[in-house]
């Protein structure tokens, strides 16, 4: 396979100075003048990289923010300068390091899409050639003579990626330019990126951190981390699930919770543990997985029984309560806690949950003369950061921003 | 489809050729057609304002110089006529150094999100004043040819290449300036009052033999007092001062050649520094 990208030991350094960096020339008079001031710290925003590309790659390259992703990219489209190393491009070189460089807003949609094309290197009898498309693709045919100023933001970026998705250079650099638009225009982005890339043959450089897009997108993957590539192979799914286990970080995890000394008690309810294991009674692994099925174990205490009792674990994610369960909704018995030690177990079936942090807070409280309610900042909580994707993905859509995936049965006529 | 081969090497801008130039030719076009468009849009005199403004300088100076301080015209000229050729020239430079010296900063989005020749940044956004300066030359051509006909001879003919030093000057001081303004914001506050004190030591609203002896060696230093010298000598039929002339071109052509140094030299940092 013919190489059209070739990066050898590719590095760029930043210098920190020790104190604020000259804005005005004034400053920047004194720090000539005091040269003992004029030692900086570095830090290498990208170190030791190397990598082929050949003809038709489509490479994802995944990392926090940080990790030299965007330098990468904007190396390689010469807009910034490496500090060591050097590449080779074969082929002319497109990059879109954001949608819509170049529109001004008081120009119509029409002149935008000239000027756009053409500072993203496309030749004005080319972006005539693809006018209608482009056109076409954006969904702003009406508003296309009117200044973009009075564009909805939607319109507007419609219009931009719709004159980047037309772009026929052979290499094409995108940093996460996905991430703009409705739901419904990035799926339908996603799939026109797929239809170039599939069937014109061409070569992508893919920064994103929608791992389902780099999933759908990418044949091959890198992971960057602080600069440094730190993937060993270039298989697609595991770069992804090593991305997302370096992402979580570590106090995230919490999968016991036992009372401790001083917080909440009361007569008829007191929470002794909550353990979170696989629901064959095996620890989580390290990596939890979506595929894995999970079991909650609470224990508590209950001297008085209360008639007015009621407890549930809210299983919340990014803030969103996604469900929660009760023992009372057991559809197969009538739940009354018994006085003295109580245990209750709950099942998260297999194939219901996305590579997301979770978690479980117990709520309770009891109405009535002798109530109580749990105070929030005692209540038990459990964190599970799940962070292998066991599912099947067959079409690029935004499933790692949804909280819940559950696998679902299907009937097909 | 032709192979188009590139390599990036550490440390080092893009290399800057006639090829590479003229490859981008389209987005040059394109950018100076943006800003012309833009600088008039939602405008209700439109390009008029081109013509507005050296109109309403040259009657302001008309006034100011020639009723007010008494000073004379050249023979054959209508003062209005003699402050206009200052003007014409005088705004064609201050546009070009006022607009050229913002234009990278203008241009932030452009210089941190995608790569072309970064020189056709400052030099596409000079050329609104050349639109300018065009059409305010229809205007002075039509009074030159109405009021100074007696003065007309064929160097009026050499008229165009008195441009050629002023455009060298200018456009060496905007990629000079428009590169250090990446770094130090200072050129913003400096240019503007620069340019409003050039407007009164350059001979615009006067002839260059108003200025006293005991002022003209520094005021020769002044290249636009060349300039402008030799533009009343091919269009007046007045003397010209050679020293002065060559003192305007030398400094014109070291202007563009340092300008263009420091720009290269500043240049690879404009994404990092922007």
């Amino acid at each position: 396979m013919k190489t059209v990208i070739k990066i050898e030991k590719l590095g760029k350094r930043f210098d920190l100075p020790k104190r604020p960096a000259p804005r005005t020339f004034r400053e920047a008079l004194a720090g000539w003048l005091d040269w003992r001031g004029g030692r900086t710290d570095s830090f290498w925003a990208l170190r030791g990289l190397s990598l082929n590309v050949h003809r038709g790659d489509r490479i994802g390259i995944i990392g926090g923010n940080g990790s030299g992703k965007s330098t990468l990219l904007k190396i390689l489209s010469r807009i910034t300068p490496a500090t060591e190393g050097r590449v080779k491009l074969l082929g002319r070189v497109s990059s879109m390091l954001e949608v819509g460089t170049g529109f001004h807003p008081e120009l119509t949609g029409r002149e935008n899409v000239f000027l756009n094309g053409a500072v993203l290197g496309m030749t004005r009898a080319e972006i005539r050639a693809r006018f209608d498309e482009i056109v076409a693709f954006s969904g702003v045919e009406k508003f296309i003579d009117m200044p973009v100023k009075r564009y909805s933001s939607g319109m507007y970026v419609r219009l931009a990626f719709a004159v980047a998705a037309h772009l026929n250079s052979e290499l094409l650099l995108l940093d996460e330019v996905l991430a703009v638009g409705d739901a419904d225009f990035q799926a339908r982005c996603l799939d026109k990126m797929r239809s170039i890339t599939s069937d014109e043959g061409r070569t992508i450089l893919f920064v994103s951190h929608n791992m389902i897009a780099v999933r759908a997108l990418c044949n091959r993957a890198l992971v960057l981390s602080h600069g440094e590539r730190i993937s060993t192979d270039e298989e697609v799914g595991s770069c992804i699930n090593l991305y997302l286990r370096e992402r979580q970080p570590g106090g995230e995890r919490r999968l016991e919770w036992s009372r401790p000394e001083g917080t909440f008690r009361h007569p008829s309810f007191t929470p002794l543990r909550l353990e979170l294991r696989l629901a064959d009674g095996g620890p989580v692994p390290e990596h939890p997985s979506t595929g894995a099925s999970y079991r909650v174990d609470f224990y508590f205490e209950v001297k008085r029984p209360h008639p007015g009792l009621y407890y549930d674990f809210l299983f919340s994610a990014g803030g969103v309560p996604l469900f929660s369960a009760s023992p009372w909704e057991d559809p197969a018995a009538e739940y009354h806690p018994r006085a003295g030690e109580n245990r209750v177990s709950w099942f998260i079936p297999p194939g219901l949950l996305n590579a997301v942090n979770y978690r479980i807070t117990l709520r309770a409280s009891a109405s009535g003369a002798g109530g109580f309610r749990l105070p929030l900042e005692h209540a038990p909580e459990l964190r599970l950061p799940v962070s292998v994707c066991d599912y099947r993905l067959a079409r690029p859509a935004l499933a790692d921003r949804r909280l819940l995936h559950p696998e679902l049965n299907w009937e097909i006529g | 489809m032709k192979k188009i081969y590139t390599v990036i090497e550490a440390g080092r801008a893009a290399p800057l050729t006639f090829r590479e130039l003229w490859n981008y030719r389209e987005l040059f076009l394109m950018l100076a057609w943006r800003n012309i468009i833009v600088r008039y849009k939602q405008t209700a005199l439109g390009v008029m304002w081109a013509l507005a403004r050296p109109l309403a300088t040259m009657a302001a100076f008309s006034v100011i110089f020639h009723r007010v301080a008494k000073l004379a015209s050249v023979p054959g000229v209508p003062y209005p006529v003699l402050v206009f050729s200052g003007v014409l020239l005088w705004q064609f430079f201050a546009g070009m150094v006022a607009n050229g010296c913002d234009a990278l900063v203008g241009n932030r989005g452009l210089v941190t999100k995608v790569y072309f020749p970064r020189v056709i940044i400052p030099v596409s956004g000079v050329m609104v004043c050349v639109v300018d300066f065009l059409l305010a030359l229809v205007v002075f051509a039509g009074a030159y040819v109405g009021f100074c006909r007696g003065v007309c001879s064929w160097r009026t003919a050499l008229f165009p290449l008195t441009l050629l030093p002023l455009i060298m000057c200018a456009l060496g001081i905007v990629l000079g300036l428009s590169a250090l303004n990446v770094r130090y914001r200072d050129f913003r506050h400096i240019v503007p009052f620069l340019l409003q004190l050039g407007l009164f030591v350059s001979p615009v609203g006067f002839a260059g033999g108003a200025i006293p002896d005991a002022w003209r060696t520094p005021a020769v230093l002044n290249p636009l007092y060349g300039i402008i010298g030799l533009a009343r000598w091919s269009l007046f039929n007045v003397p010209v001062e050679p020293g002065a002339v060559l003192v305007a071109v030398a400094e014109s052509v070291l202007c563009l050649i340092v300008g263009f140094l420091i720009f290269r030299r500043q240049e690879k940092g404009f994404s990092d520094y922007i």
